[in-house]
């Protein structure tokens, strides 16, 4: 039992829209096979910026009701709206009249900023135009477009995002506020956003080699992850399928600085023992770690220092790994699409591999699962996240048994 | 573990004043702030700003750059733990909580850092200024600057923003998730706020409030100012016309939870006869039978300060649960909406 002592989670349904594929299972495909989804951006000119590639979505029609209410000019929550309309059409929960007790978490970092680009540089614009500026409206479009009646909540972690909208969701149905959460991290490349994440200077020109001792930087991508969460005894009760349990997470902050991680990844093992310790689950259960792995000279360090002071010894047993090698760093959508990837390899058995890690790097020295997929019969996993300001977020999820 | 969560010390920061004494003169005295009127893309909007806000007053050493939105709330969050007689240099900061809420961010930073980037291009920009553009900046630079360690959240949920986070912050201490934690929103005004919401009165500001676990707190020697009951969540759904007051009366009901203690004071984000007032007021009518509560609409002293109005809210109701012994409810709405509503009860 975790340690809050409350409702199990399970989660019922997923959905994924990404460079690598518009649905959960071209996704995993794509990432068992080791797929690269990055490539010269094409939809504004890119050319004046310092860094040219990333990992763009292609245009998609928006069927359905969401298709009825999202504009096409609103990107980002298109693929917000796409994700979750897999994740609930797959989790069976539309027949159940449970409405009024359904959750919405959406978070991002960047939201619709793109709808508010003539906004933002003082020119003439439209209330359209500034419809962008602020996250909740977002969340309410996905609330009335489905008419979930639960609490509805944007929030936002920046790069930890993702995990973080899975997270509160798991707090939300433990907490009684709801039966089941639809929890999505989202976010769409723009110019601003664009010029903002090369003028971090965290990205490389060469393709992302996370852990690699030739790795200089990350590559951006935009997407979006969502996920059905449900009170376990509520899922079991109508048959759904279940893909995962959520046991645990953790949300904090490293207090260190706005944009570097402290070197020796103390506020990272933190939120992994925080996450633990939520799950009631000791360190050496875990059989799996879905890093952030962001292919920079100091994350990947100080995440793997940070694996090696919550596992110990038992650091040389877990396989580690990085699809941000091969799907990119997704932003907001990040954490989700990697919780998504925890919970596929638990159910398949299956670790989707690093790739580009052709060079090891001696304080990289973790099995980071490099540049095939592999088999491995793993009951508990762990998937880290963390952002820009020192957030961090980190969920552990479990293997469901049937 | 459940516990009884108290509100140990409060910090608002807004156009009345600047901490729990002049706040509570002016909740007291009915005291208004003076609005300006402006003109932006033709329409009038009337402004209640913080005039003569200086960040140096609260801080110990001086920041290179600080957006206006996260000024406010370090002030807030400074006057708030002053409030509480906490000293967080002697807490475990692992079990230290910060949760804030804010409708619109650091707004001004991300319009500063656009214009820079359409005036000069992407190559000379200012980089200092992107990373303090985020949303979660502010939570961010709170935790930085206090070594806060533990849980950490920030909700972009319009106006329920910051009631939303007191929601959390509530959750984490009593299920023991935290000893301490800091529940917060601010909102700085900008014109493109103004031109959101034109022929409206506009306010800015910030409130911080320390939720701890009863024991603790009295433990520390300190006097609690008021309990949180509990809160509630919901939203309207598919439609917002007739599903506003039901969303309104299930989140109310949540935070007034079994036993159902009629509030002595409501406190709903608009006015009365405003569409959303209209169904703030339908649901407590709904909730007490008809009988009518005492109402407070902070609104009407300070403009709507969007996502620190659940926290301005909150402030408003611990110091009169504490100040007339009933309990005090309120409720934030967000115009797409959501709501959160918290309920507050004296101390024996």
């Amino acid at each position: 039992m975790s340690a809050s002592g409350s409702v199990p989670v399970v989660i019922t349904g997923m959905g994924a829209v990404t460079p690598l594929g518009d649905s959960v299972s071209s996704f995993w495909d794509s990432l068992i096979a080791g797929r690269y989804a990055i490539a010269p951006i094409k939809r504004f000119d890119a050319s004046v910026f310092q860094f040219g590639e990333g990992g763009e979505i292609p245009e998609f029609e928006l069927g359905g009701r969401a298709g009825a209410v999202v504009g096409r000019d609103d990107r980002a929550l298109r693929f917000a709206a796409k994700a979750v309309d897999e994740a609930w059409s797959g989790s069976g929960l539309s027949n159940e009249g449970l409405l009024d007790e359904v959750a919405v978490v959406l978070a991002t970092n960047f939201g619709s900023v793109e709808l508010s680009e003539a906004a933002l540089t003082g020119g003439p614009c439209s209330g359209r135009d500034r419809s962008g500026l602020g996250f909740q409206a977002a969340a309410d479009a996905i609330s009335r477009i489905w008419g979930f009646g639960g609490p509805c909540v944007a929030l936002s972690l920046s790069c930890a995002s993702g995990a973080a909208a899975v997270g509160y969701g798991m707090d939300l149905i433990r907490q009684g506020r709801c039966r089941a959460a639809v929890c999505c991290g989202y976010d769409a490349i723009s110019r601003f956003a664009w010029s903002g994440l090369c003028a971090l200077r965290t990205m490389t020109k060469d393709r992302i080699r996370p852990f690699d001792l030739n790795r200089d930087g990350t590559v951006f991508s935009e997407g979006a992850g969502a996920m059905v969460l449900e009170a376990a005894d509520s899922a079991a009760a109508r048959g759904a399928e279940i893909h995962a349990e959520l046991l645990g997470h953790g949300m904090n902050n490293n207090a260190f600085h706005l944009a570097a991680p402290s070197k020796e990844g103390e506020g990272l093992a933190a939120v992994m023992r925080m996450a633990l310790h939520d799950a009631g689950i000791k360190a050496e259960e875990v059989s799996h770690v879905n890093a952030h792995g962001t292919g920079t000279k100091h994350n990947d360090v100080s995440e793997t220092l940070a694996i090696k002071a919550v596992f110990g010894r038992h650091a040389e047993k877990v396989a580690v790994n990085s699809i941000k090698s091969c799907v990119g760093h997704v932003m907001g959508a990040a954490g989700s699409l990697e919780a998504i990837a925890t919970a596929l390899s638990l159910r398949e058995g299956l670790i989707p591999p690093t790739m580009g890690l052709v060079t090891p790097d001696p304080e990289c020295d973790l099995d980071y699962t490099p540049n095939a997929a592999r088999k491995l019969d793993a009951r508990v996993a762990l998937s880290n996240s963390s952002g820009i300001g020192g957030c961090n977020s980190a969920l552990v999820l479990g293997r469901h048994k049937a | 573990m459940s516990r009884r969560v108290v509100i140990s010390g409060i910090g608002p920061l807004c156009a009345v004043g600047a901490g729990r004494e002049y706040f509570w003169d002016a909740m007291k005295s009915g005291g208004r702030a003076a609005a300006d009127s402006r003109i932006i893309n033709g329409r009038k909007v009337n402004v209640i700003s913080l005039r003569n806000f200086s960040a140096a007053d609260y801080l110990e050493s001086r920041k290179t750059y600080l957006d206006r939105t996260t000024e406010f709330l370090l002030a807030a969050v400074s006057l708030a733990l002053e409030d509480a007689d906490l000293d967080l240099k002697k807490e475990d900061p692992e079990r230290v909580a910060a949760v804030t809420g804010s409708a619109y961010g650091c707004l001004s930073t991300m319009a500063a850092y656009f214009q820079d980037f359409a005036a000069k291009g992407p190559r000379f920009v200012k980089p200092i200024l992107f990373p303090h553009a985020y949303a979660n900046t502010p939570v961010s630079v709170l935790a930085i600057e206090y070594g806060i360690k533990g849980f950490h959240c920030h909700f972009s949920a319009g106006e329920a923003a910051s009631a939303t986070a007191i929601s959390y912050a509530y959750d984490l201490v009593r299920d023991g998730r935290a000893d301490v934690a800091i529940a917060a929103g601010s909102e700085a005004l900008h014109d493109l706020v103004f031109a959101m919401h034109p022929d409206s009165v506009i306010g800015e500001g910030a409130a911080a409030l320390v939720l701890e676990d009863l024991d603790r707190a009295l433990g520390r020697g300190i006097s609690p100012l008021a309990e949180v009951l509990g809160c509630g969540l919901s939203c309207c759904g598919a439609d917002p016309g007739r599903g506003m007051e039901d969303a309104t009366v299930r989140a109310m009901r949540r935070a007034l939870k079994a036993g159902l203690q009629m509030p002595g004071i409501f406190l709903p984000s608009y006015a009365p006869h405003s569409g959303f007032g209209v169904s703030e007021l339908s649901a407590a009518r709904v909730l007490s039978g008809g009988v009518s509560w005492q109402t407070l609409v902070l609104a009407d002293f300070l403009g709507n300060t969007f996502g620190a109005s659940g926290a301005l809210q909150a402030t408003a109701a611990a110091l009169f649960s504490a100040d007339t012994g009933s309990t005090a409810l309120v409720s934030s709405v967000s115009p797409g909406g959501s709501v959160a509503s918290i309920a507050f009860g004296p101390l024996p």
